[in-house]
């Protein structure tokens, strides 16, 4: 299966973030969801960055009627995943997936796997490598197309625009 | 560039952990900052200057339910404390150091992270606590270094010593 050059990772709130801003390992925690796997690992939740949409969509993913990610959204290279799947100690404990649900709405949804065998001391490290392999955060306020400032220099380009059709 | 392995551990003699407060060996009045609840890390407080001082969320600690995860963290709060306010003597440092992140999980571990910018290090506190671990991992411009492994009596000290005395000459 090909993979995208990228995966994001939604930022439920500040509580996953340092004072500092960087986000913590926490961010990755691995989860137990035996009912709804079939195999014997454990999951964390990302969206494949198919394209330059992904992004809105994570930003924008909505939970009990509240935005889902409300501190934004990371993106990870999947080259660095790869470091760290082809770590020596983690080798073949560590993978990723496509989600298969086709009742899903997020056509973008994956995993990072971990097999339920791993120690806790391996997992903890994991996560942090994750967490260190995280590039800048997104949010929507510094997402261009989210930015008030943005949108009025924007709005602005198109009146005159507009004028300048109107005028020729 | 200073790496964890090439600290020199030498500067750091059996005698320096006998200012721990339970060694029997009291520290003087002076030593001590009175303003903060030194029950929540555990024996003496040392005062550390403003840029030192990366304890500010400790009081998370007292959210932790499990009462050898909060043992276990309550203990190493203050032989960290301690280990810092002896190395920043040993070392011209004029920066400034992040605070401590505190994160309970849902199993009720404790996870304690530090991080900086081109590299982070943690201690996990677990219920059994054969299975808690520290870690420093980092980023390309320390070429992926990376570590971990259990926390261990023995090794403590040195383990302590070795992180925070690369993270003083790398910051």
């Amino acid at each position: 299966m090909n993979f995208p050059e990228s995966i994001l990772k939604g930022i439920p709130n500040k509580d996953f973030l340092s004072a500092d801003g960087y986000p913590l390992a926490y961010l990755f925690e691995f989860k137990d969801k035996t009912a709804d796997r079939q195999d014997n690992n454990l999951e964390t939740s990302i969206c494949w960055k198919d394209d330059k949409n992904t992004i809105n969509l994570v930003l924008n993913q909505k939970k009990n009627g509240e935005l889902q990610f409300k501190a934004g959204v990371v993106p990870i290279h999947r080259s660095d995943v790869d470091r760290i799947k082809k770590l020596p100690r983690v080798r073949s404990q560590f993978s990723y997936e496509r989600d298969k649900n086709p009742n899903l709405n997020n056509p973008y949804h994956g995993n990072l796997l971990l097999a339920k065998t791993c120690n806790k001391i391996l997992r903890t490290y994991i996560q942090t490598e994750l967490a260190m392999s995280c590039q800048e955060i997104i949010t929507s306020e510094n997402m261009p197309m989210h930015n008030k400032r943005f949108q009025k220099v924007f709005c602005d380009i198109i009146q005159l625009l507009k004028k300048f059709k109107k005028n020729s | 560039m200073n790496t964890i392995d090439n600290c020199d551990l030498n500067q750091f003699d059996d005698s320096t952990y006998n200012v721990f407060p339970n060694s029997g060996e009291e520290p003087s009045e002076n030593d001590f900052v009175s303003g903060l609840d030194i029950n929540h890390i555990g024996g003496y407080m040392y005062a550390l200057p403003d840029n030192l001082n990366i304890f500010k969320y400790y009081g998370e600690i007292d959210k932790i339910k499990i009462e050898n995860v909060k043992k276990q963290a309550t203990y190493f709060l203050s032989q960290f404390q301690n280990m810092l306010f002896l190395i920043k003597d040993k070392i011209s440092f004029s920066g400034s150091l992040p605070s401590l992140s505190f994160v309970i999980s849902d199993d009720g571990s404790l996870l304690i992270e530090w991080v900086f910018k081109d590299f982070r290090m943690g201690f996990a506190f677990e219920e059994n606590e054969k299975e808690s671990s520290w870690y420093f991992a980092s980023n390309e411009k320390f070429d992926y270094s990376h570590s971990s492994g259990s926390i261990n009596g023995n090794t403590f000290y040195e383990l302590l010593y070795n992180l925070l005395y690369f993270v003083f000459e790398n910051v």
